[in-house]
């Protein structure tokens, strides 16, 4: 994303932008440590480039730094968030104890919500990744008329608001609704229980071949006090529906993204290739693709970052239920500090999930990086 | 444009550096519509929680427009000042940001619920011992806003489940309102038909606790441990997974319905076991449906019902404890709570008012027969994730996927977790 | 005719018809996932005109069988014109603000040279990764301690500064040729006059997507409202109206209400995108790619 980590930070020289400014000495000699453009600009720029950053940098140390320290000190206490923050108390690791070490509810709880949500990323994030891809392919396609219609068509979705997608989703979802009408006028299966429907996908899919019970192996054997067989559950046919919306949602931004990456690259290569005589899929695996991997490294990036932070629609839609199967951390985080009375623990789940984000986004960074750097 | 577009930004570069002086010196005055130079509208009151003039704030959430002008009549004719009134429909943020604030409403709603939580964090100001008569609440009532043996706040009224049951089916099939268990899953068997169900069940403990109670069961006893996998506890859940079961029961999302009520007044479902608030729900939406309350049929240890009660609190951190506290007795005092109550289906909490009160709202026997003997939906603070996990189970019961012994189990490793 | 002509002309013909083929395909696909994507709206806004039983009845009819209005009027008599209103305010404040705040540290990062560039560069990517849901708790108290709580500009300044828009700009920044700035900068123009004169105007496409990004974004946003406007339904955005009065689960559904309620949630951002798309596409093209 930045090559700004890459490089050693240029040393700080505090004091000094403002110091000129203020004795009014514009034309101090160029300090040489750079060449090219800016030794026009002086000890002006200095002044000006401070002040032009420092709105932004106030902003984001108030309402994003802090915030996140104060998280930090928040979850080493026991506050309820029913008084104030100073009648807490300090109580060291104690809740990320009870979240990762300590057998019982809580741990059993965070080890759903972070199995619900991994399957909800695990999903969501290569279909829309990927039907993002194909739909800005084929509306790249420039043979194809009304182009700009299909392209608005299908980002429209994108910038609607998810309270308002989860409402639609619900109407569109119940027993009785359009998806299983439209489901039963196509041959399939119109009785699909999408908001209450608590069972696991995968298990489903293992009761077709007629594994209905957990192997003794799978039910006896768990981490953090879910079975193994637990664990396998897959999202749950609630969930599922969950992920469909989501997928459909963001795909339109994602294939935004893409587009424009396409437009960038085919007008340079598109000929050449042509007339090497590639095929088209050769065209698109050979050459389209990889030119495409730092677009699709962004995607792909804040696709996971989005999807581990799910939580309007779960507010909405099922507020975690059925039987916990639309359990996600995000929305733990709001079960425990604001509708229960554990705010410590509230933001030691928060934390928890940041690292995660963190860790999994550097792995896929490491993974994918594109080439160029 | 151009213009305009140099003026906003003027504007925002002022709002940053408003902002950038609030975090200097803690000016806590911050509203954005000034600072954005906007002209603020009329009556927009933006900023914290005020009492403005009055005295007094008195904060409650908002069940509809005819409870917040009847609350504010009876506000007006408070002896003792002024107090001014706040209905939020996000109650429980509202209150948690000024608790944490340390900067509380003077007097607010307290829910059977959330009570524990609260005195465990010392926010209340026991007013008790001033209030005039308080063994008139329900006794109930009382047991549930009491703690170390002192009534902390005054109950305002109430709400009790009892059985709903649609006239016309009843009559159609020749059947009586059902009085016992058996008759229950005889009649919900009866009446369950093609589209239509017997009974109608919120898949949660708030509904389905009762039968634990009617089989002289609990989640917890009265030591406060777990109690759920008890002889009696079992049968209960094993009467609950029989109706599941046999799909003469079933709950609101399988019939397309945000709640039982929904589903009741769609009739979709011949019975169903919701509280009092049932009879707005039902006149409003449903108005043509005839329907009759019957007290809850009983199981093999009688028929107590959950309670539902919200009393008054008054803020430990109040600038004015004693005015609160006097505004707190008069707002439970007879006659306010029979105006407030009269014009939607909350039941005062004072057994005086019962009489004036079952007058003005006919038919109503049903639930206040039910409120002697009635248990307090109330549970140990920090109960939330049990709590939570319980109606998972229940959820897991109503599917099928969960049998009444495996549900003890859960239920008891889930609240031993939680208690300790 | 010789054999070789024939078979280029053939190989013309099958090509041709390939490329028929093709192009046939490509609008199946096309007309297969606009109807994907649109139907729900459509009969989203059909649901809105018709009663509750209708809905129940017959949700995939397009055409209400009885059309009414009365989903739009309890719409209209509720708050809903308020937070209408409220949203606006709150999504052009944003919008002024980013596009205020994140052009000026773009610019700075991409072309001034001042203490600490790198190092604020890479703060503000690295607060990128911060969930949401994280800052959810504290802000609420920082918000509390400013006394901004309830109130627009508790609702407008956190949300004004965007660690994603400054990083958009800048890189849009680097993108714009830098001739024009020597220029003015040889006939002694300030720092701030050659951003506010030169740099700026060459800027509109990435401007314009950054209004149409936060437009969205800020419209949409339901986390923040919920924690910084919590006591106060007089400041509330439209998404957090229109959670409470449709929540899912617990009260009766009024389908026509809440789809009318969320049709008119979607229908400005809908406007401004129809408005601005050509332009929003440029700006991503232009400057969320080289990411």
């Amino acid at each position: 994303m930045s090559n700004a980590d890459d490089q050693p930070a240029v040393p700080a020289e505090t004091g000094v932008g403002t110091a000129t400014a203020r004795s009014g000495t514009a034309m101090e000699p160029p300090t040489g440590r750079r060449g090219g453009w800016r030794r026009g600009f002086s000890s002006n720029e200095r002044a000006m480039g401070v002040v032009f950053v420092l709105p932004a940098v106030i902003g984001i140390l108030v309402f994003l730094a802090l915030p996140m320290a104060m998280s930090l000190y928040v979850s080493f206490r026991d506050w309820s968030g029913l008084r104030p923050l100073g009648t807490s108390n300090f109580i060291g690791l104690e809740n990320y104890r009870e979240l990762v070490v300590d057998s019982g509810l809580i741990r059993q709880d965070f080890a759903t919500a972070l199995r619900n949500n991994l399957y909800y990323v695990l999903g969501v994030v290569p279909a829309q990744t990927s039907l993002a891809l194909f739909l800005a392919v084929v509306i790249n396609n420039k043979v194809l008329k009304g182009r700009t219609f299909f392209r608005a068509t299908y980002y429209f979705p994108s910038i609607t608001s998810s309270v308002a997608i989860g409402l639609v989703f619900i109407f569109l979802f119940q027993s009785n609704g359009a998806i299983n009408r439209l489901f039963g006028f196509f041959g399939l299966p119109d009785d699909i229980r999408w908001l209450s429907d608590a069972s696991g996908v995968l298990h489903n899919l293992f009761g077709l071949f007629g594994v209905d019970e957990a192997p003794a192996w799978l039910a006896e054997a768990s981490f953090m006090d879910l079975s193994l067989w637990q664990w396998l559950a897959g999202p749950s046919v609630t969930m599922f529906g969950i992920m469909m919306l989501a997928t459909w949602t963001t795909t339109g931004t994602m294939m935004l993204i893409f587009l424009a990456g396409l437009q960038n690259i085919s007008n340079e290569v598109e000929e050449a290739s042509k007339v090497d005589g590639a095929t088209n899929r050769q065209h698109f695996f050979k050459i389209t693709l990889p030119m495409m991997k730092p677009t699709l490294f962004f995607v792909l990036t804040i696709g996971l970052i989005g999807t581990w932070q799910v939580f309007d629609q779960i507010y909405v839609i099922s507020g975690g239920g059925p039987q916990k199967t639309t359990l996600t951390p995000a929305f733990l985080v709001y079960r425990d500090g604001f509708d229960g009375a554990a705010m410590g623990r509230a933001a030691a789940i928060s934390f928890l999930l940041f690292i995660l984000i963190i860790v999994l986004t550097l792995l896929q960074r490491r993974v994918l990086r594109p080439d160029e750097d | 444009m151009r213009i305009k577009a140099r003026r906003s930004s003027a504007a925002l570069l002022a709002a940053a550096l408003v902002l950038a002086a609030c975090g200097n010196d803690g000016d806590a005055d911050g509203d954005g519509l000034d600072e954005l130079g906007i002209e603020e509208p009329a009556g927009d009151d933006g900023d914290e929680l005020d009492a403005g003039d009055a005295d007094l704030l008195v904060l409650g959430w908002s069940a509809s427009p005819a409870e917040n002008e009847a609350l504010e009549e009876v506000l007006d004719g408070w002896p003792g000042g002024d107090a001014a009134l706040t209905l939020s429909s996000d109650f429980e943020a509202t209150l948690r940001a000024s608790l944490a604030a340390g900067d509380p409403a003077d007097v607010f709603y307290v829910d059977s619920s959330r009570f524990p939580d609260l005195v465990a964090e010392d926010v209340l100001e026991p007013i008790g011992d001033r209030l005039d008569d308080p063994d008139d609440f329900y006794e109930p009532l009382r047991e549930a806003f009491t703690h170390e043996g002192q009534l902390v706040c005054p109950p305002k009224d109430f709400s009790i489940l009892a059985l709903q049951y649609n006239v016309g089916m009843l009559e159609e099939a020749g059947l009586e309102p059902p009085t016992t268990w058996d008759e229950l899953a005889e009649t919900a068997e009866a009446l369950t038909e093609g589209d239509r169900v017997g009974l109608v069940l919120g898949a949660e403990l708030a509904r389905l606790g009762v039968f634990l109670h009617g089989a002289g069961g609990s989640v917890l006893d009265d030591d406060g441990s777990s109690n759920i996998t008890s002889e009696e506890s079992l049968e209960g859940l094993g009467f609950i997974q029989r109706m599941f079961d046999e799909g003469w029961a079933t709950i609101p999302s399988e019939l397309d319905a945000g709640w039982s009520g929904e589903a009741f007044g769609q009739e979709r479902a011949a019975m169903t076991i919701e509280g009092n608030w049932i009879i707005g729900a039902m006149s409003n939406e449903f108005p043509d449906v005839e329907y009759g309350a019957a007290p809850l049929p009983e199981g093999p240890a009688g028929n107590p019902s959950y309670v539902f009660t919200v009393c008054y609190g008054v803020a430990a951190d109040s600038g004015d404890v004693d005015g609160a506290a006097d505004l707190a007795g008069y707002l439970t005092s007879t006659e306010p709570l029979l105006e407030f109550t009269r014009d939607f289906p909350v039941i005062p909490s004072r057994e005086s008012a019962r009489d004036g009160w079952v007058e003005a709202n006919p038919g109503t026997e049903a639930y206040l027969d039910a409120a002697d003997d009635a248990i307090g939906w109330q549970f140990p603070a920090g109960f939330t994730p049990a709590l939570d996990e319980i109606n998972s189970v229940l959820q897991g019961m109503a599917d099928g996927s969960v049998d009444a012994e495996t549900a003890a189990e859960r239920v008891d490793g889930a609240v031993t977790d939680v208690l300790g | 005719m010789s054999t070789a002509t024939a078979d280029v002309s053939q190989r013309f013909a099958r090509a041709h018809r390939t490329r028929q083929v093709r192009r046939l395909l490509g609008y199946a696909v096309l007309l297969f996932f606009a109807f994907l994507y649109l139907m729900p709206f459509l009969l989203a806004v059909s649901a809105s005109f018709k009663t509750q039983a209708e809905v129940a009845a017959n949700p995939l009819g397009l055409i209400p069988d009885a059309p009414s209005t009365a989903a739009w009027e309890v719409v209209a008599n509720s708050a809903f014109p308020l937070w209408l209103r409220n949203s606006f305010i709150v999504t052009i404040g944003v919008t002024l603000g980013r596009l205020f705040l994140d052009s000026l540290a773009g610019y700075a990062l991409a072309r001034l040279d001042f203490p600490g560039r790198k190092a604020i560069f890479a703060f503000v990517v690295a607060t990128l990764a911060v969930p949401g849901i994280v800052l959810a708790v504290p802000r609420f108290l920082v918000l509390r301690q400013l006394g901004m709580l309830n109130s627009f500009s508790g609702l407008i300044i956190p949300l004004a500064v965007d660690a994603f828009g400054i990083f958009l700009m800048k890189q849009f920044f680097e993108s714009v040729p830098k001739e024009m700035e020597e220029a003015a900068k040889v006939d002694g123009a300030s720092v701030f006059t050659t951003w506010w004169r030169i740099v700026l105007p060459m800027a509109v496409p990435g401007l314009i997507a950054l209004t149409i990004l936060s437009f969205q974004g800020s419209w949409n946003e339901f986390l923040h409202p919920l924690i910084a406007a919590p006591t106060n339904s007089d400041v509330w955005t439209l998404p957090l109206g229109l959670s409470q009065i449709a929540q899912a689960t617990g009260e009766t559904r009024n389908t026509p209400v809440a789809m009318a309620g969320s049709m008119l949630t979607t229908l400005p951002v809908l406007i401004v995108f129809l408005v601005f798309q050509r332009y929003f596409i440029q700006g991503v093209a232009a400057s969320g790619v080289k990411g």
